[in-house]
């Protein structure tokens, strides 16, 4: 509130107003009047005193005046001579005080007597002239008054002038001026006093100061302009004001007041000063603010009082009126006084009273309506029936504040059902459920009545809380109806009394609790119908989804099947376009046909003549090819065992023989060597002219070439006092498909070409890549696709003219002439041929005396030379067959001709052989060949068969037991590779490895048909020695041997049937001893294993077979009649891969998994698995002695692992669940680390890790975790149940060890 | 663009966006199939268009959940095709007697009632206890329902008749507790079932085992993940172990084709072979 707002501020302000103000104005009026009496009176007093001055002044100048007159009358002056005007002049002077002068003027103003007043003056002294006043025109001449002067003597002086008048004409005959001391005449005036300080000075026309109290100043000639009232006067103008103020000399201010002297033309100034004039007035005044300030005193104190009489109960009941606005309702206002004030406070308090207890009503009625509110907003929305009775009873329990309470609900069928409690302890007692009235809330439920029970017995209900129990006094318990139904009953029970307003809240919201319950409970079964529907609707659309997705994958199929349909109709109809096409080609070749015959006919009859001539020639040729093909073999047979015993003879391995005797045997050994060498190109030459030279291609390492050449030439040429030296240029492929054999055939021909015509120097051999500078003569050589092999020599060199002659057989840079170099001359035939044989060419640069370079190109993938192949392949059979007999007859001539002993001439060993030994035939029709062979086998502890015939070798083979089998091609009677069939053919002898010795140069077939070698002969003891001890090995390792061990002999004879049609050779056992023997004295390549054996259990015998250092454990297939645990299973698979449990079917899976093993081999095997092999058996320092515990429910899996981490020295520790690792982690100290996999039956791998990390012990184990799960939220989960690391399955064993490595640091 | 192509590549875009978001690969599933998932879930989950899915289910993982709820078909009954189980019981479950222990894995189990079915089988020819059985799905949903094993009871006259067709031994009532509208299968028979998580689609060969049903799950795949599956099983599989799929499945045009032989043409059941 504004101050000026508030009342006691107003009052005071009314009060002082009404005070005040009137007191005020009629004291200022008072004073105003006063005020203007008081001037009035001045003016009065002033005026007087003005106008008596003045009266005076006038009496006095005409009493003057009259003396004058009267002088001149009486004296008649104006003729009297001169001392008589003397005398009375003098007289008058006398007389009258105030005259100073006195002269006689003549009207023309000549001075005639001048008297002062002391002096007469001398003539002399008059003057001539004076100016006076004129008098003609004035009617009556009456006297004149001058101006005021002063004299030297500073007297205030006025001229007086009086006219004298001749009687008669009453004319003007002179004038008396009369000088008049007018201070003296004024001097009363200084003595006029007006009050105090009041004074009367007088003033002339000009203002000039004539009279004054202060002489000094009349003196000083002050004038009085500074009187406004002077200033007027000395202008001329009329003078009406009065009472005027100005600041007088004195600087004080007066009142002023004049009177005016017109004679005298003066003015009388009264002055009085202000203060003084005015003093009543003033005094006055300050009476009256005296008393006003005394009235505003008064007022201002009665005021005060009023306020504070006001103000104390209104600002009480200000404060109750605010109280009660804020709620406080029982607030009263004390009763101090009687009066109004009194009284309004008595009706407040009344009006308090009255609302405190409509208040009261209010309240309980809000509170049970905000109750009832409350209560729809717990249970208001969708809430499922336990929801709404759960709210319900939290609800009403608080609100009621009761301790404990709970509901049943009408499970429909007439029985009520526990369904919420509040703060309830279910006692011992505590039935889930009652039936209408049963017990006291069934009771009510039946009646339909509230009940109300007080003090019940101090065990019927507990409340109960951390601090203690107590129990509830009164109990409540309320049916809800709705729809003439109980749909629940609420038992509600406190430690005080039910009061009435509780009673009524109850009552009040017991029915639409019923209707919520109802509705609630109508909402769940609706909810349930609802949620069943949905699920059928969704059931049936997943259905219809998988029907549609299993409908489109048919149709896929269908459609799959439909287009491969399609595909076979295109197909057909292309087929019958090219068919039709075809045929109209074949028409209309035929129609050619028809007209090239008839040309041809007559040609034919040309040409008949020149065919036979042709015919005769090719058959020549091809005579000459036959024979030289067939003399191969002649002439090699006999050499081969020429140059076979020659080289035995040179070793004198008996020391029998003398070094001359040696020296004969290398010259003829080296002689035959080179017979050999010389029939050997000869037949190279014819063969490739024939077309019968085959290419063996195959991958050749470029490095093997160069090596083999370095082992081959670099004694010889060193020999001869050159260097050889073998170099690769950049950019060279690792290998090239071509036949290496060919390609040395050609290297080396140049290369001992380039030694035999070297002296000095060196040779030295390169492998490049042609640039593009070089020009291919085949079409098909390309830059990209070809390699270039230089050998260059510093040799004579060969003369331009002669450069391409000596590629042509049998030519030579010196002909026949001097032949200082021997040779053939065909090498370089040979090369030339067999290089384009190989799908490249040969070029040659030299020059005389600075050597040559012979460059031999070749496709970095030779041609698949079918013709040759094919030529090759066909050839040697089909060509034979005609041919041979005439051969073989020529042969067999020989044969006979030559005392050759019979097949049984030659002792062999076929009866001395022991059960043990291993023995092999020799099928070879040159007998002293066959000799050498055998005294070879057995210097190899074999023992030897000998056959010089194919049908003989059969029969051997049937009757004896065969090792193995060296077989020649050229046989009488039926050849070698007839004996390889039927060898084959048989059962009993298929799987002996047959060697093949031949002078035939070897073809693929002779593998594909079962060959495991091929010796060409001539052989030389080297590859005998090879091929002997490649049978050895074949014969150690080839063969398919099973252990059987089982002592059910029923048994055994069935499993040998069952797997006996293979190729399998069964050795039977019945006891472990037994099976341990066999398997110290061989090899087997499976062992089926019964475990139970009468001398020891199958467990003992596969440890025993695993510690014993004689036996290398084959793979073993355990077949056992017993079930098996996961232990012993566990135990098992450490020696076996295959466990069999007998059963009806389980004779399948044996024979599947014995033939498995049996055919298994090791270059079979995947390059994963080589690969572990070869990290096997390198112990690491890293996982050295470390202790590794594999969780893993896959056997295959952990086996894998700890046999490569037991390898690299760890030691592996198994548990196939989470169960058996947390078991092992307790029981077993020091396990360095943990390969956990995630997905096992039992325990998992997360939870384990987590039980693992649980144990302060183990928290810092480190854990990989190997998972097939790939997603990066599976690895966060590895790393968030404690693995360190985490490796993906299919585990790459290098990362696995690599990461172990890591977390085994130290 | 045509509204096909468009709305092609707005499956190609959500699919990407799954695959790259939450690793599920959904990319290589039937086309025609994933479409009307894709679509239904669009429609159900009141969205205009295919491609506003994607922000929200970049941003709002519990969206993604529903979604691949909505991709996984879990159409699946106790016995199912009663006469497949039969051929199991007659023609696998000989052979498997032959090891000492062995591992099932059952792909795509769902809600597990062929898993169940399984180890029922195995009780009954007397192999529980050397059995091992996975029973795997990508669906965590459906993978807490089966570990939960409560079927519908409105289902079990089905159920016991498949039973029945599937050469049950027993009663069936032998092997659930029926209570509350619903029946619980027995403890003893779930204990023996390992459910887990693992995805065809990205996962792994988590073990070696010897007999491997999935059934009616390639359908929904392409050829090229179908492939991927098949060499899952193929791999995981031991020498001479089995495979069963659905009724409507085949080997016909896969690769693996010639690396299982024909156990049952009808019942699609194969046995792989020696190399």
């Amino acid at each position: 509130m504004k101050w000026w707002n508030r009342l006691s501020y107003r009052l005071t302000v009314f009060i002082l107003l009404l005070t005040v103000v009137p007191l005020a104005g009629v004291g200022i009026y008072t004073i105003n009047d006063f005020h203007n009496v008081r001037l009035l009176s001045i003016e009065q007093i002033h005026g007087n005193m003005g106008q008596a001055a003045a009266e005076r002044i006038e009496a006095s100048l005409s009493d003057t005046i009259k003396k004058i007159e009267l002088i001149i009358e009486s004296s008649e002056l104006e003729s009297a001579d001169v001392s008589d005007q003397e005398w009375f002049l003098q007289m008058l002077i006398k007389t009258i005080p105030h005259l100073n002068a006195l002269k006689v003027v003549t009207v023309n103003g000549q001075e005639k007597v001048k008297v002062g007043r002391d002096s007469v003056y001398n003539p002399a002294s008059l003057k001539q002239h004076i100016d006076l006043p004129d008098f003609s025109s004035t009617e009556d001449k009456k006297p004149i008054i001058g101006p005021v002067y002063e004299t030297v003597l500073s007297e205030k002086i006025f001229d007086l002038y009086v006219p004298m008048s001749n009687p008669m004409d009453k004319q003007v005959v002179a004038v008396l001026v009369a000088q008049i001391n007018i201070e003296k005449l004024l001097g009363f005036v200084t003595d006029l006093r007006v009050g105090d300080t009041g004074y009367v000075y007088v003033v002339n026309h000009q203002g000039k100061i004539l009279i004054y109290p202060d002489h000094s100043v009349v003196l000083a000639g002050e004038n009085a302009l500074k009187n406004p009232l002077v200033k007027d006067f000395g202008s001329g103008q009329k003078i009406f004001e009065t009472n005027q103020i100005y600041t007088n000399r004195k600087q004080i201010q007066v009142f002023t007041n004049v009177y005016e002297i017109k004679e005298l033309n003066l003015l009388v100034v009264v002055v009085q000063s202000v203060d003084e004039a005015l003093s009543s007035v003033r005094q006055i005044t300050s009476r009256q603010i005296v008393t006003l300030a005394i009235v505003l005193l008064v007022a201002i104190l009665l005021a005060l009082y009023f306020i504070i009489k006001l103000n104390r109960p209104l600002g009480s009941l200000t404060t109750g009126a605010q109280q009660l606005g804020r709620g406080d309702l029982s607030h009263r206002i004390k009763v101090t006084s009687s009066d109004e004030i009194g009284t309004v406070t008595q009706s407040f308090n009344a009006m308090a009273q009255d609302l405190e207890s409509s208040k009261k009503k209010a309240d309980r009625l809000g509170w049970i309506r905000q109750g009832m509110v409350e209560l729809d907003e717990q249970t208001r929305g969708e809430q499922s029936l336990e929801q709404v009775c759960t709210n319900i009873i939290t609800f009403m329990a608080s609100y009621l504040k009761e301790q404990v309470g709970l509901i049943h609900v009408n499970d429909g069928k007439g029985k009520f059902i526990y369904a919420a409690g509040y703060a309830f302890d279910p006692g011992e007692n505590f039935s889930n459920d009652f039936g209408l009235g049963e017990g006291l809330p069934g009771q009510a439920a039946l009646e339909r009545k509230m009940v109300i029970l007080a003090d019940i017995p101090a065990e019927y209900i507990t409340v109960t809380s951390s601090l203690g129990n107590s129990t509830p006094r009164h109990l409540v318990i309320v049916p809800f109806v709705y729809n003439d139904q109980v749909e629940a009953v609420m038992e509600l029970g406190s430690l005080t009394p039910i009061s009435e307003q509780q009673k009524s809240f109850l009552t009040e919201t017991a029915d639409s609790i019923a209707i919520i319950l109802s509705a609630a409970r109508s909402r769940q079964e609706l909810k349930t119908s609802l949620t069943q529907t949905r699920q059928q609707a969704e059931e049936l659309e997943r259905q219809q989804e998988e029907l549609q997705a299993a409908n489109e994958e048919m149709e896929e199929q269908t459609q799959q099947l439909m287009a491969s349909e399609n595909k076979l109709k295109e197909q057909q109809e292309e087929l019958q376009a090219a068919n039709e096409e075809l045929e109209e080609k074949t028409q209309y070749l035929e129609r050619n046909k028809k007209k090239i015959e008839e040309k041809n006919s007559t040609l034919e009859l040309m040409g008949q003549d020149l065919e036979k001539k042709a015919e005769d020639l090719s058959i020549a040729s091809k005579y000459k090819s036959e024979f030289l093909a067939n003399m191969s073999h002649e002439l090699r047979t006999p050499l081969n065992s020429l140059l076979l015993l020659a080289r035995l003879l040179t070793d004198n391995k008996k020391g029998n023989l003398s070094s001359d005797q040696v020296d004969s045997a290398r010259i003829i050994y080296n002689s035959g060597n080179d017979l050999l060498a010389l029939i050997n190109e000869i037949l190279d030459l014819s063969k490739i002219e024939a077309g019968k030279m085959q290419l063996s291609v195959n991958e050749i390492p470029l490095t093997e070439l160069s090596d083999s050449l370095d082992n081959n030439f670099r004694r010889l040429v060193i020999e001869k006092g050159l260097s050889l030296d073998i170099s690769f240029k950049k950019d060279m492929p690792k290998s090239i498909i071509s036949d290496q054999q060919r390609i040395l055939q050609i290297l080396k021909n140049f290369i001992s070409n380039a030694c035999k015509f070297t002296s000095t120097g060196g040779v030295s051999v390169i492998f490049y890549r042609p640039d593009t500078s070089v020009v291919f003569l085949r079409k098909d050589l390309y830059h990209s696709n070809v390699i270039a092999i230089d050998v260059r020599d510093t040799g004579i060199g060969i003369p331009e003219d002669k450069q391409k002659i000596i590629f042509e057989a049998f030519q030579q840079v010196e002909g026949g002439s001097a032949r200082k170099f021997g040779g053939t001359g065909l090498g370089l035939s040979i090369s030339r041929e067999l290089a384009n044989l190989l799908g490249g060419e040969i070029k040659l640069k030299s020059q005389v005396n600075a050597g040559s370079t012979f460059t031999l190109l070749l496709p970095m993938k030779a041609p698949a030379s079918t013709q040759s192949e094919s030529a090759g392949r066909v050839e040697p059979i089909e060509l034979k067959k005609p041919i041979l007999p005439q051969v073989s007859g020529t042969a067999a001539e020989h044969v006979v001709d030559h005392p050759k002993p019979f097949q049984t001439d030659i002792p062999d060993d076929r009866d001395g052989i022991g059960s043990d030994d291993k023995t092999i035939l020799i099928i070879e029709d040159d007998a002293d060949f066959a000799t050498t062979l055998l005294n070879f086998c057995r210097e190899k502890r074999f023992k030897g068969l000998v056959s010089l015939s194919g049908e003989d070798g059969l029969k051997l083979a049937q009757a004896f037991k065969i090792n193995a089998i060296i077989l020649d091609i050229h046989l009488p009677g039926i050849d070698g590779w007839t004996v390889l069939e039927s060898l084959k053919e048989n059962t009993s002898t298929r799987h002996i490895p047959v060697h093949f010795m031949s002078a035939d140069d070897p073809i693929p077939e002779a593998f594909s048909k079962g060959a495991m070698g091929y010796l060409t002969k001539p052989v030389t003891p080297e590859d005998m020695e090879k091929a002997i001890s490649n049978l050895q090995s074949m014969i150690n390792k080839g063969m398919k041997d099973l252990l059987l061990v089982e002592d059910n002999t029923n048994q055994r004879y069935a499993i040998t049937k069952l797997i006996s049609d293979q190729d399998v050779v069964i050795q039977e056992v019945s006891t472990g001893i037994d099976a341990l023997s066999e398997l110290r004295k061989n090899k087997f390549d499976c062992m089926i294993l019964d475990l139970g054996l009468p001398d020891m259990s199958g467990f003992d015998l596969l440890k025993k077979m695993e510690k014993d250092p004689l036996i290398t454990p084959p793979p073993v297939v355990v077949y056992t009649g017993r079930e098996l645990t996961l232990d012993e299973e566990s135990e098992l698979r450490k020696y076996s891969d295959s466990i069999i449990i007998k059963g009806v079917r389980s004779e399948e899976r044996l024979l599947d998994e014995t033939s498995l093993f049996l055919h298994r081999v090791v270059d079979n095997m995947s390059e994963e698995k080589r690969k572990m092999i070869s990290i096997l058996h390198d112990p690491e320092q890293a996982l050295q002695n470390r202790t590794i515990l594999v969780v893993d429910d896959d056997m295959r899996n952990v086996f894998a692992l700890s046999k490569v981490l037991t390898n690299k020295g760890a030691q592996i520790l198994k548990a196939e669940n989470g169960i058996k690792a947390l078991e092992l982690l307790n029981q077993r100290k020091g396990v360095d680390l943990v390969l956990m996999d995630i997905m096992m039956p039992v325990m998992d791998g997360y939870e384990t890790m987590k039980k693992i990390r649980e144990d302060s012990r183990f928290a810092k184990l480190p854990i990989i975790a190997l998972t097939a799960k790939a997603m990066q939220r599976d690895k966060e989960d590895c790393i968030a149940a404690g693995a360190n690391d985490y490796l993906a399955k299919p585990v790459d064993i290098d990362r696995l060890l690599s990461m172990m490595r890591v977390w085994l640091y130290r | 663009m045509k509204q096909n192509e468009i709305e092609n590549t707005e499956i190609k875009l959500l699919l990407d966006a799954i695959f790259l978001r939450y690793g599920y690969d959904f990319r290589r599933y039937a086309k025609a199939s994933i479409r009307r998932r894709v679509i239904q879930f669009m429609q159900t989950s009141g969205l205009a268009s295919i491609s506003e899915m994607i922000p929200r289910l970049i941003h709002d993982e519990s969206f993604f959940q529903q979604m691949a709820m909505e991709f996984s078909i879990t159409v699946t009954e106790m016995f199912r095709d009663p006469t497949m189980f039969l051929s199991l019981r007659q023609c696998v479950l000989p052979l498997l007697k032959s090891y000492p222990s062995f591992k099932i894995w059952h792909a795509g189990c769902a809600t597990g009632e062929e898993a169940f079915s399984l180890a029922i089988l195995l009780h009954e020819e007397d192999l529980e206890k050397r059995a091992t059985l996975f029973a795997t799905d990508f669906n965590d949903q459906a993978l807490k329902k089966a570990r939960e094993g409560i079927l519908e009871m409105d289902q079990a006259k089905l159920y016991t008749q498949n039973y029945q067709l599937a050469g049950g031994t027993d009663s069936f009532s032998g092997y659930y507790h029926a209570r509350y509208g619903a029946l619980a299968i027995k403890q003893s028979l779930k204990k023996n079932i390992t459910f887990a998580n693992h995805n065809l689609v990205t996962d792994h060969v988590f073990s070696e085992t010897h007999l491997i049903l999935c059934r009616n799950v390639m359908i929904y795949f392409n050829k090229e993940l179908q492939e991927r599956v098949m060499g899952l099983f193929y791999e995981s599989l031991v020498h001479g172990g089995f495979l069963c799929l659905g009724m409507k499945e085949s080997l016909l045009f896969s690769k693996y084709q010639d690396k299982f032989k024909v156990i049952d043409r009808k019942h699609k059941i194969f046995q792989k072979t020696a190399v």
